[in-house]
């Protein structure tokens, strides 16, 4: 009998498993915050689309979302809760289990 | 495409995405150039009216000094006012940036603040230190936010700032010592401000 897989499949965390989504949660780890603008460029989403990734990543409290006005245009700064921050290692923690049990 | 091989490309994918963002390009690339101007300026200045070329007695001292401070604050303040928001403002070179510069500019006036100070009471002259003990700041800072943002040509001046020391000192009875110094801030300061400024991203809309 052969030994059990480390890996669960079922603790992949679906919020942020997503491409786009893992795109902007992987580069706001790596920031303090950043501009829509900046995010959509990295992720190469379109503005709608990513609106609608960054709401879910909002709603399950991983992304924090802050809107101003800077020289009279809006401007809207996203960084990654202490909540997204644990999110992210535990996807990275889930994803290198995955290649140890593909490597077995 | 199996689960390891899918796990393999997503880790790719968010390692090139997290990486893009810890190594944003320094944006402060103009304020370096302005003040490294002005620095190598007032220096090219002082040895001017150090070896009587310009001014008559001290001074033309608090001339050349007082209108740099003035024209620095005041170029800082249009410059930070007509840079719109950039990508990469939040990465830790970014954000280490601002405090490194402003602890520069803190020790080099309590400096000048210290040796005017001792001029004053006692007519002991030692101006001359202000020198290496800025190029030692701008060698902190250039080291640390090059470091942080892997910027090879900002990290490589550091080292020369930190050079400069060591020359200027060894200088610093020579009566061109403040020529030296004037290229060593076009070096080191203005010319990585101006590299930096050329690659930096647009204002985001």
């Amino acid at each position: 009998m052969g030994e059990v897989s480390p890996f669960d499949h079922n603790a992949i965390d679906d919020v942020i498993h997503g491409r786009i989504r893992l795109g902007v949660v992987a580069y706001l780890s790596a920031v303090d915050s950043a501009l829509f603008s900046e995010l959509r460029d990295k992720v190469g989403a379109t503005d709608g689309n990513l609106s609608a990734h960054l709401r879910k990543l909002e709603e399950a409290g991983y992304v924090g979302v802050e809107k101003n006005f800077v020289n009279r245009k809006p401007q809207t700064r996203l960084s990654l809760t202490p909540a997204g921050r644990k999110a992210w290692t535990t996807w990275l923690a889930q994803i290198e289990k995955l290649r140890d049990a593909a490597g077995q | 495409m199996n689960q390891a091989s899918a796990a393999s490309d997503d880790l790719a994918y968010v390692r090139q995405l997290a990486e893009s963002g810890a190594r944003a390009p320094l944006i402060g690339g103009r304020f370096m150039a302005w003040w490294g101007f002005l620095v190598a300026a007032g220096w090219t200045a002082q040895h001017l009216a150090v070896n009587g070329t310009i001014g008559d007695g001290n001074v033309i001292f608090g001339i050349i000094w007082g209108s740099f401070a003035i024209l620095g604050m005041a170029g800082q303040a249009l410059l930070a006012r007509s840079m719109g928001p950039k990508a990469g403002a939040g990465s830790a070179g970014n954000l280490a940036s601002r405090p490194v510069w402003a602890a520069c500019a803190l020790t080099i006036t309590s400096m000048v603040i210290g040796v005017a100070l001792l001029a004053q009471q006692s007519g002991y002259q030692v101006f001359d230190w202000i020198v290496p003990v800025a190029f030692a700041v701008y060698a902190c800072a250039l080291i640390v936010t090059g470091r942080l943002a892997g910027e090879r040509i900002v990290v490589l001046a550091g080292y020369g700032a930190a050079a400069m020391v060591g020359l200027f000192t060894a200088f610093i009875l020579d009566p061109n010592r403040y020529l030296i110094a004037a290229a060593g801030a076009a070096v080191t300061v203005m010319l990585p401000g101006l590299l930096l400024l050329r690659r930096e991203p647009l204002a985001e809309e």
